[in-house]
Parts: C-alpha cells; sequence; structure tokens
C-alpha cells in the first residue's frame, strides 16, 4: 500500500517541477525544436532498455541525452527530454502505479531544469549558439552535473524512505550513490560530446557516438548475466560430480547453505557472503580424487588411508588455484581443516590466524558432516550436533562463530514450531 | 637476455625475427617517406608529452583474450595523433610511452622480461609508422573542412586500416612463433577484439569531429569513455575466462581417481578444438566441442557397473543439460560415442575421434594409433582421423596443449 505522504510528497514535486518549467520559458531556446525532439525520441528508445554502466549501478542513457539538450539549447529542452525519459512503456504496461511513475517524472524534470538553470547562471553556454569560451563551458556543466546529482539523489531516497519507512541516510548508504556518482559523470561527459555534436549540427557524429554505447551495453548486459549465473553453474556441476559418494551426496550443496546464511548473519558485506559460498561449493573438490573405497569405508580407516583423506584441503586448493577468477577462495578452501587450537590440517594454523571465511566454513561443514549418515556411524540428532559444536567451540572451532551459528539454528527451530 | 622465453625450435626464432625486422623496416620506410612530405614539420615538446601520456593512459588496460595473451589497444590516441601531429611527434610519443609502459612492467616482474613483450612493443610502433602515410591526406583536409562530416568519413576509413593492419600484424608475430596461420589467428581475434576497436573508430572520429570547438579536451573526454567502455568488454572477456577454467579444473578433478586418465579430457578438447578448427566449425561450435571434449567423461564419475561404456554418455549429457552455461554441449556428450548417424552432431563425431585416438595412444604409441584408427574408422569419422593424424603429424609438439582456445 502507498502511504498517503507518498501522494503529498508526489504533489509537492509536481508543484515544484511546473514552477522551474515555467520560469524555464524565460531562457531563449536557440537550436530549434528539431534537435530537441530527436533527442526526446532517442530517449524513448533507450529508456526502454534500462542502461547498465560497468562503473557499477544501472543509470539510464536517457541522462546523458538530457543533459546533451541541457548544455545544447536550455532548461525548456532539458526538461522535454527529461520528461520523455521518464516515459517507461515497461513501467506502464507493468502497472507501476501511477504515483510513482508522477513522481519520477517531476523529480526529473525538477533535477534537469534546476541543473540547466545553474549551468547557464554560472557562465555557462547554450552550444547553439555556438561553442564559445571552453573553459567555463565545462566548469559550469561540471556544477551543473553535480547540482543534478544532489538534487535526484535527495529526491528520490525522499520517496524511497516514505515508501519503507527506513530513514533516508540508510538508503543513501545501501543504493551505492557514490557509484551513481561516477556512472553519472561518465554520462555527464558523454553528454557534453553529445551536445557538442549538435552544436556542429553533426547527426552523423551522433550515431557514431552512440553505437559503441549500444554494443558496451549489451556485453556488459551478457556479463552481468554470466557472473550472476557463475555460482549456481559451480553447484549444478559440483552437485553432479558428488553424486559418486552416497554418503556426501549434496553436502557441499548444504555447507554452501549454511556458510551462506552464517556470513549474512555475522553482517559480512555481499561480496564476501557471495566469496564464502563459492568456497563452501568447492570445499571438498580434492575429495573428488580420493577414491571411492576410502570414503565410503565402514571401518578404520589405515594411517595411509587418512593421510590421503588430509590432503584433501591442499589438493582442492591447488585444483581452484587454476582459475584465476577463483584466487580469493584458495585458501578459504585450504584451510577449512584447520583447527583454532592449532591441531588441524594441513598448516597446523592457530585461532586468528585462520581466517574468518575459513574458520565459519568449517563450522558449516562440521555440522552438515554431524547431521548426515557416514559409512562408519549414523547421523546425529540436531540438537546432538549441536550440543557437539558448543562442546569444540573455542578448540576445534570458533567459539563466536559457534555462538552465532546456534543462534541461527534456534531460530530456525521456534520458526518452524508454528507451522 | 636472461629471461629469453621461447619454447619453440630455433626456425620459428628465426621467423619472428625476421618478421618484426620487416616491419621495422617497412615502417620506417614509410615513415621518412611521409615525414619529407608532410609541410611545416615542427616538433613541439608539450603536445608529444601530452600525447604520450595519452598513450600510456590507453595502455593502461590491457585486454586479455581467452588464449590468454594480452592484447594493449591504443587505436583511439595513435589515430587522433595521426591526424593532429607530425611523424616525428607521434612515434616519440608512441614510442615513449612503450618504453614506460615496458620499464614498469619490468621492474614489477622483477627485471624478468618476456621477450614476446618487447617485440609486441616493437610492433606497436612499426604499425603507427606503416599508418604514417594517412596523415599527407588527413593533415590537408583538416586544416581545410573541419566543419564537416568528411572529418568522420576519414576517421572511420583511417580507423578500419589501422585496426586490420593491427590485427594482422599480431596474428603474424603467432605464426611466426608457430602458432595457426596468419588468417586463422585473425580470425580467431576478431571476435573477442572486433567490438574494442569498434569502440576505438567511433570514439577516435567523434574527437576529430568536434577538435575544433573541444580541443585537447574532446580527446581527454573519449579516451576515458574508450576506456570504460573498453572495461566492460574486459569484463566479459574475464568472467568467460572464468567459466572456461572452471569447468577445466572440474573436469580435471573429476578425473583424480582414475589415475590412468589423468589428464584425458584435457588432451582431448586440445585434440578436438585442433581438429574442429580444421575443419570450418563456427567459434560458437568450437567452443561448445571444447566444453564437450573436457566433460565428456563426466558421466562415468561414482559410477562402476558393467554397463559404464554404454551408458555414461547419456548420463554426462544430462547432467550436462542442467547448466544453461553450456547450452548445445549436451548433444556433443550424448553422442560421442557412436559411429555415425543422422542425429550425431560433428562435435560429437570429432570428440569420438579424438577420445579414441588418446587411448589408442596411451597403450601402442602415436604412430600404431593414427594407422589403428584409420583403419578401423569409417564415413565421418574416418574423416575426422585423417584431419586428426594430419595435426598430430604435422605440428607434433608444435602447439602448447595447456593453451586450449576456449
Amino acid at each position: 500500500m502507498i502511504p498517503r505522504r507518498m501522494y503529498v510528497l508526489t504533489m509537492v514535486i509536481c508543484v515544484g517541477a511546473g514552477v522551474v518549467a515555467a520560469s524555464s520559458l524565460a531562457y531563449s531556446v536557440p537550436g530549434g525544436p528539431i534537435p530537441v525532439v530527436l533527442l526526446a525520441a532517442l530517449v524513448l528508445v533507450t529508456e526502454n532498455f534500462a542502461f547498465q554502466l560497468p562503473v557499477a549501478g544501472s543509470v539510464s542513457l536517457s541522462f546523458a541525452a538530457a543533459y546533451a539538450a541541457m548544455v545544447y539549447s536550455g532548461p525548456a529542452a532539458a526538461i522535454v527530454v527529461a520528461l520523455a525519459a521518464s516515459t517507461n512503456i515497461e513501467e506502464i504496461r507493468s502497472g507501476k502505479p501511477l504515483v510513482l511513475r508522477l513522481y519520477n517524472a517531476g523529480q526529473l524534470s525538477f533535477a534537469s531544469g534546476i541543473a540547466a538553470m545553474v549551468y547557464l547562471s554560472a557562465g555557462g553556454r547554450q552550444l547553439a549558439l555556438g561553442p564559445g569560451d571552453l573553459g567555463s563551458t565545462l566548469a559550469a556543466a561540471l556544477l551543473a552535473a553535480v547540482v543534478f546529482y544532489a538534487a535526484n539523489v535527495v529526491l528520490v531516497s525522499l520517496a524511497a524512505s516514505t515508501l519503507t519507512g527506513r530513514s533516508p541516510r540508510s538508503l543513501l548508504r545501501e543504493l551505492g550513490f557514490l557509484s551513481y556518482g561516477s556512472s553519472l559523470l561518465v554520462l555527464a561527459l558523454l553528454g557534453l560530446l553529445i551536445g557538442y555534436l549538435l552544436a556542429v549540427s553533426s547527426w552523423l557524429g551522433l550515431v557514431i557516438l552512440v553505437l559503441p554505447f549500444y554494443a558496451a551495453r549489451r556485453t556488459f548486459r551478457v556479463y552481468v548475466e554470466l557472473t550472476e549465473a557463475y555460482t549456481s553453474t559451480v553447484r549444478s556441476l559440483v552437485t553432479a560430480i558428488e553424486a559418486k559418494d552416497p554418503y556426501t551426496r549434496g553436502h557441499s550443496e548444504r555447507v554452501a547453505d549454511y556458510a551462506h546464511r552464517l556470513a549474512e548473519h555475522m553482517g559480512l558485506p555481499k561480496n564476501e557472503v557471495d566469496l564464502i559460498e563459492r568456497a563452501a561449493l568447492l570445499h571438498d573438490v580434492g575429495k573428488i580424487g580420493i577414491s571411492l573405497d576410502t570414503l565410503v569405508s565402514p571401518e578404520r580407516l589405515t594411517p595411509d588411508e587418512v593421510n590421503a583423506i588430509r590432503q584433501h584441503p591442499a589438493l582442492g586448493s591447488d585444483l581452484v588455484a587454476d582459475v584465476e577468477f577463483l584466487s580469493d577462495i584458495v585458501d578459504i578452501v585450504r584451510h577449512h581443516h584447520e583447527r583454532c587450537d592449532g591441531t588441524g590440517y594441513p598448516d597446523g594454523l592457530v585461532g586468528e590466524r585462520i581466517s574468518v571465511p575459513a574458520r565459519i566454513l568449517a563450522v558449516a561443514d562440521a555440522y552438515d558432516a554431524m547431521t548426515s549418515d557416514r559409512a562408519y556411524r549414523p547421523r546425529m540428532t540436531e540438537t546432538q550436533a549441536r550440543e557437539e559444536l558448543l562442546r569444540v567451540a573455542g578448540s576445534q572451532l570458533d567459539g563466536e562463530m559457534v555462538g552465532r551459528f546456534t543462534d541461527l539454528l534456534g531460530r530456525d527451530q521456534t520458526g518452524q514450531a508454528p507451522a | 637476455m636472461s629471461a629469453f622465453t621461447v619454447k619453440q625450435g630455433q626456425a620459428a626464432n628465426v621467423r619472428a625475427v625476421v618478421l618484426l625486422g620487416a616491419l621495422v623496416a617497412a615502417g620506417t620506410a614509410a615513415s621518412l617517406w611521409t615525414a619529407g612530405r608532410l609541410p611545416g614539420a615542427s616538433f613541439d615538446v608539450g603536445a608529444t608529452t601530452g600525447f604520450a601520456i595519452a598513450f600510456l593512459a590507453a595502455r593502461l588496460l590491457t585486454l586479455q583474450l581467452p588464449q590468454g595473451d594480452r592484447v594493449r589497444v591504443t587505436l583511439v590516441v595513435g589515430l587522433v595523433a595521426l591526424c593532429l601531429r607530425g611523424t616525428g611527434e607521434v612515434l616519440v610519443a608512441a614510442s615513449t610511452a612503450a618504453l614506460i609502459d615496458f620499464a614498469v612492467r619490468a621492474s614489477q616482474s622483477g627485471g624478468a622480461v618476456p621477450v614476446d613483450r618487447l617485440t609486441d612493443l616493437v610492433r606497436g610502433v612499426a604499425v603507427l609508422a606503416l599508418l604514417t602515410p594517412w596523415q599527407l591526406l588527413a593533415h590537408p583536409l583538416l586544416a581545410t573542412s573541419t566543419a564537416s562530416d568528411v572529418v568522420l568519413v576519414l576517421g572511420i576509413a583511417m580507423g578500419i586500416s589501422y585496426a586490420v593492419l593491427d590485427v594482422m600484424t599480431i596474428a603474424a608475430q603467432r605464426w611466426a612463433t608457430c602458432g595457426p596461420s596468419i588468417l586463422e589467428g585473425a580470425v580467431s581475434l576478431v571476435r573477442p577484439l572486433g567490438s574494442v576497436y569498434m569502440v576505438h573508430v567511433a570514439m577516435a572520429a567523434v574527437t576529430l569531429r568536434v577538435y575544433p570547438a573541444l580541443g585537447a579536451w574532446g580527446l581527454a573526454i573519449a579516451l576515458l569513455l574508450t576506456l570504460i567502455l573498453q572495461n566492460s568488454f574486459n569484463l566479459y572477456l574475464r568472467i568467460r575466462r572464468a567459466y572456461a577454467q572452471t569447468i577445466r579444473a572440474l573436469a580435471h578433478a573429476a578425473e583424480l581417481d582414475r589415475p590412468q586418465d589423468v589428464g584425458h579430457a584435457e588432451r582431448v578438447a586440445d585434440l578436438a578444438i585442433a581438429v574442429g578448427r580444421e575443419g570450418g566449425l563456427s567459434s560458437k561450435e568450437l567452443e561448445r566441442v571444447g566444453y564437450g571434449a573436457l566433460l565428456h567423461d563426466v558421466g562415468r564419475i561414482g559410477y562402476d557397473g558393467d554397463d559404464v561404456d554404454s551408458t555414461h554418455p547419456a548420463r554426462g549429457a544430462e547432467i550436462v543439460e542442467a547448466v544453461p552455461f553450456l547450452e548445445g554441449v549436451a548433444p556433443v556428450i550424448r553422442h560421442h560415442c557412436e559411429t555415425d548417424g543422422d542425429a550425431v552432431p560433428q562435435g560429437a563425431v570429432i570428440v569420438g575421434v579424438c577420445c579414441r585416438y588418446d587411448r589408442l595412444r596411451s597403450q601402442v604409441g602415436v604412430q600404431a594409433a593414427l594407422e589403428r584408427l584409420q583403419a578401423e574408422e569409417q564415413g565421418r569419422r574416418l574423416r575426422a582421423a585423417t584431419v586428426l593424424a594430419s595435426i598430430v603429424r604435422r605440428g607434433s609438439g608444435s602447439f602448447d596443449l595447456n593453451e586450449g582456445q576456449l
């Protein structure tokens, strides 16, 4: 449900945009309507393919066009293009509430109108009137980009906090407005180039300039898709390979889930959580090389066999080291059998010398091993396993992490109880 | 030179040196010829330094190709420099930047400098020198008609010739150090590098067009945008490489408990790609052949029933079908043990033959294995076996097995 405050806010911003639009009429519109109309048409097309820049964040190419309209012919043109930019066919089709679309249109025209006026009063020159002094134009253009950024960020986080009821400050931090700023700066430079191409009326140049951006956008989208699918690809391959051992089938996948949740629960940043999840998926990759007979043997293992099993973290990390993309998880895989008291293997590291991700992985791994059947013993119940975890906390496993993990398990149980 | 990392024979060495010498000679001749005809030769230290910095900035972002080599594309800077500055200034700026870049990297790697890095540096400057005759056309044109789109056409024409020359010389260098033929090498470079060159050419043309209004700022802005766009291609290449290496590592891990098989999948992949390339498969098909070969025995894992030889292709195909990234690979695995038939894709035929060859080779050696293979097989498999035999005989040891083309 959209809070009533949002309607009030939308009304205010629309009135504000109206005032800005009315005062923009006081400025001349050099260059005539044709370039502005064409830019607006360009934006209508590109806006329906949300544009992502590798700098991070999702910024629409239409900002570059609105910015070009601003430096080329002033506030009125900038507002027209910004309005075109906020008309997203996909949003209309998917039934995004009218009030949100209105708010978006209002804040975009308000921000671009204000930025354009700042540009002109700071000594910027409408490029349709001729190039003018380069230094002052660049300085004013930079200032205008900053003004647009500030207005846009404030208005967006205001709406977001009204909708979600969270403080604007925490939203600011979460939405990554810094990387948004750098993307915006890049697009402002693109807009400036477009403005200059319009000023020398080079339509061919405009096409030549936009083409590589289009190609880069497509490539970048494939990149994002592949990156998102990477972990799931590793997951399905590892699951398939692991299927050889009836006792550890699904182990890596479950450990990955436990480790992921524990890392999240401990408040680690998202990229580190992803890292731990990948390491967990691959932590036993070195075991694939140990013969099946050793793994499923119900008898006591010979010293040689124990030795073979003890090789698996080092072997696994060697295998993972062949993948440049996974260089960050090599050590995690290597150290998932280290123990806090220094009696683990292969390096016998003590306490804090074992990295946080490796300690997280060790807890998740131990818990899943205890709660699944082994050839030489049946599985423990969850309560038994939790008690066992607490018993070895501080000696084998990191005490704090065991605490957090049992927290998490306890929460699961109370969550499940009513159902 | 202590770190003279040449794996190949003496002949390849001589070929590489002769090629480089020819490039340098041609470049010197072209630039001297141009410099003699270009009016108003002067040397502006400030502008040269500026372009050297721009060259250096463009060199910072290297592109790592799927084949593993690193390429630096500085086309946008080189082209603009050719159009705006004198012959000497362009070459001095480019070689200064290349030398600084080289020195920095050499000091980072503790003084050990691979010789191919040095030859690539010389190649880059030689290409620029070979392009200097364009200046005779560009300079008068830019002096008279700055305000027309003719400049864009000029920029694109120059850019295309620059890109073609760049790609062809890189491919020639690879051929000289006994890689694939020049044309094949060039084609395999176009796929990953084509978009990057397009970005550079487009940005260079636009920079020339707005130069009268924006001056050096135009080049700075265009360079920044070029690097950012290029980075998105770099990220893309990087994630593709991540997939390729991950699948390679997992295929390797899956072999470890069958000691007689260790390295089998990788050898089959390298052979199958070589055979497929010779047979004119598209790069997409080649990729499927490569992944199919790496994973062709994945259905054997954890299953040691008596029927494993006949059932592992279907089990392997099922595993792979669940992975979206490996779309199109499942048929290669499913049919790799079949003798022939309409449903068998060419990739499966190739993988099957290469797999059979590798098994025979480990039992009876290279020559006997090739002979047995050609006696046993028929139809499409025989044709693939013939291609394989010619590759193995021609190039035994001449291509790096660890350098798959994935």
